[in-house]
């Protein structure tokens, strides 16, 4: 007997069971995506005092400030990361269906409106009144370079690839098929007792 | 005979006592823990951690490039829904570690219970409780095991498994737990690639053979379709694993390893002394020497299951650096069958030794000390760590044991042969 051979009513069997659930795998992650926006950040700036000195300050929300926004939209059920390099990028990154890009779209601006909202209130808090002297006795105060929604970006992305859901979809047929060529297997040598 | 044998266990058990101990005050006194736990004290429990962050987040077969077969993966996720409430804004693992550090007390718990599960299946004919209760201690002592809970590394969960794999004599258990066994380190295949070079023309060895891929393969896709992730890029990232010889840090090798093949290692960290060219070669011509010999042997002569599975777990310790120090805890199951027979009395006392971590309080070579931010005190402490003398004796040990296993199986099996 070859153990990996089956008749034509097994074959119907398996058949039926692995269609709904290779469909159902393949249709509940065909349209899963990747969603990111990408901006840049604003900062304080202090121009050309004393001879030609220049201070920047990035990254003007701090970590607190990011996590409480974060938190704010994983509240909603929102799954984001937001981040920020060392070049003042801040990348705010999500997923969801497709039919939810209206919906990421709104929450990702709303998210740049609180960077912003954080960013001055932190530049008001902490650099707005710092005066940076010179030994002549000038001095000079920071400026806001607010956040720039010119430089708002999105990026969408298929979260799977076609192979891995064509993959999720022809699964269940090799799995019930192993199962059964097993348990046909088995019920032939028996348990030891 | 049973007097020698209390007499054994009782110095084994005090001295892993005494070793316990002094960890204990060190760990008081220094706030870091001693040697030959990681290196890295700031990575404790990191491997469990790292591969929890891949298991609910996309790419650990892409991105991280995983050796971990989907189980582990289904495995974690279980645990993450159970035992730690949200993981979804932590960027890495060591985020998860920070905001939910507790979290590790149940695996800590489940590993415990391993061990005994372990002890219990191979032991239960063999030793009475008094005597698996010390043995069952004297590991939860060892450096093996403290090792292993160090790293938080699923491995610990394998020996239960392994000892139902061994002390199983139906075809369909034995390969169903070998199937589980692979599905979380996929380098245990070597038992079943073992099995096929030692074919014997026997209906048992055919049944174990057609079953075992079977069920792996069940296993493995069945985990694979509930993880939901590129599981199948697995072999490919296994292949690449094998070939990137330089994937770890010589002093994590050498502060706990099972092989001489460390040895070639100490090239890169010993600076104080000048170590000749090719010295990194003999050790592994050394290892491969007895290999060889057996696996000739091996495929020649029909031996017994029992034998067999003692070959491949000294073959999975002594062939490779990739399996981790901890991989000493394979030899748990082994013991049992090694006791039976008195022609390994021997080589079942050196195994016993690889559990007292006596010997690592002896420093034979010093690093530099420097500042490290240690996760379980949460201090920042000058650690000075070194090469201890268990990091040598122990895999002489178990070198050792290949050698007396190579000329035991020869005299064993000699006469009915040849």
């Amino acid at each position: 007997m070859n153990i990996f051979n089956l008749k034509l009513k097994e074959f119907i069997f398996i058949l039926i069971i692995s269609i709904p659930i290779g469909s159902f795998l393949y249709f509940i992650n065909y349209n899963k995506i990747n969603y990111e926006v990408q901006f840049r950040g604003g900062y304080a700036v202090a121009n050309n005092f004393c001879d030609n000195i220049s201070f920047q300050k990035n990254n003007l929300a701090n970590d607190s400030d990011i996590s409480l926004i974060t938190k704010k939209y994983q509240s909603k059920g929102m799954p984001i990361n937001i981040s920020v390099n060392n070049e003042n990028i801040y990348s705010v990154k999500t997923k969801g269906n497709l039919d939810q890009l209206n919906e990421m779209s709104f929450n990702s601006k709303e998210i740049l409106t609180d960077i912003m909202r954080a960013e001055m209130l932190n530049y008001s808090n902490f650099y707005e009144s710092i005066k940076l002297h010179c030994k002549s006795g000038a001095f000079t105060l920071y400026k806001l370079v607010p956040l720039d929604e010119n430089t708002y970006r999105t990026f969408e992305s298929n979260r799977y690839t076609k192979f891995h859901l064509y993959t999720l979809l022809l699964l269940p047929l090799i799995f019930f098929y192993l199962l059964l060529i097993t348990f046909k297997y088995i019920k032939k040598i028996g348990f030891k007792k | 005979m049973r007097n020698r044998q209390t007499i054994f266990l009782g110095l084994v058990f005090s001295l892993a006592s005494i070793n316990f101990i002094y960890c204990v005050y060190f760990y008081v006194q220094n706030k870091y823990l001693p040697e030959p736990f990681f290196f890295d004290k700031s990575d404790t429990f990191m491997d469990f951690y790292n591969s929890l962050y891949w298991s609910v987040n996309e790419g650990a077969y892409t991105v991280w490039k995983s050796v971990y077969p989907p189980l582990n993966f289904l495995f974690l996720q279980i645990y993450q829904a159970l035992c730690i409430e949200d993981v979804d804004h932590a960027k890495n693992g060591l985020d998860i570690r920070a905001l939910s550090g507790y979290s590790i007390i149940p695996l800590l718990v489940l590993f415990i219970i391993s061990i005994w599960a372990s002890i219990r299946i191979s032991y239960k004919s063999l030793l009475d409780i008094k005597v698996e209760c010390i043995f069952f201690l004297l590991i939860l002592m060892s450096p093996t095991f403290l090792y292993a809970v160090d790293r938080g590394n699923l491995i610990v969960f394998v020996i239960p498994i392994l000892s139902v794999y061994v002390a199983s004599r139906d075809n369909i258990y034995k390969a169903l737990s070998f199937a589980v066994m692979v599905n979380i380190k996929p380098y245990l295949a070597i038992f079943y690639i073992f099995e096929i070079l030692n074919f014997k023309l026997d209906k048992d060895t055919k049944d174990f053979l057609i079953l075992a891929p079977l069920f792996t393969l069940i296993v493995f896709l069945g985990a694979g379709i509930i993880v939901n992730q590129e599981f199948y890029f697995l072999p490919f990232n296994l292949l690449g694993f094998g070939l990137n010889g330089g994937l770890f840090n010589p002093r994590e090798i050498l502060g706990f390893s099972s092989t001489i093949t460390s040895f070639g290692y100490l090239k890169s960290v010993i600076t104080t002394f000048w170590i000749p060219h090719g010295f990194e070669y003999l050790f592994k011509l050394l290892v491969y020497f007895y290999i060889v010999k057996i696996l000739i042997f091996i495929y020649k002569y029909p031996i017994r299951f029992d034998d067999l599975v003692i070959f491949s777990i000294i073959f999975i310790t002594n062939y490779s650096t990739s399996t981790g120090g901890y991989g000493l805890l394979y030899y748990i199951p082994a013991i049992g069958p090694l006791l039976k027979q008195k022609n390994y009395i021997l080589i079942g006392i050196i195994i016993v030794s690889f559990y007292i971590g006596i010997w690592d309080l002896i420093p034979l070579y010093k690093y530099n000390a420097s500042d490290m931010n240690i996760y379980l005190s949460g201090e920042v402490v000058k650690v000075g760590s070194y090469i201890s003398f268990g990091s040598i004796i122990r895999p002489i040990a178990n070198f050792i044991v290949l050698v007396l296993f190579s000329n035991n199986l020869k005299k064993r099996y000699f006469h009915e042969y040849i």
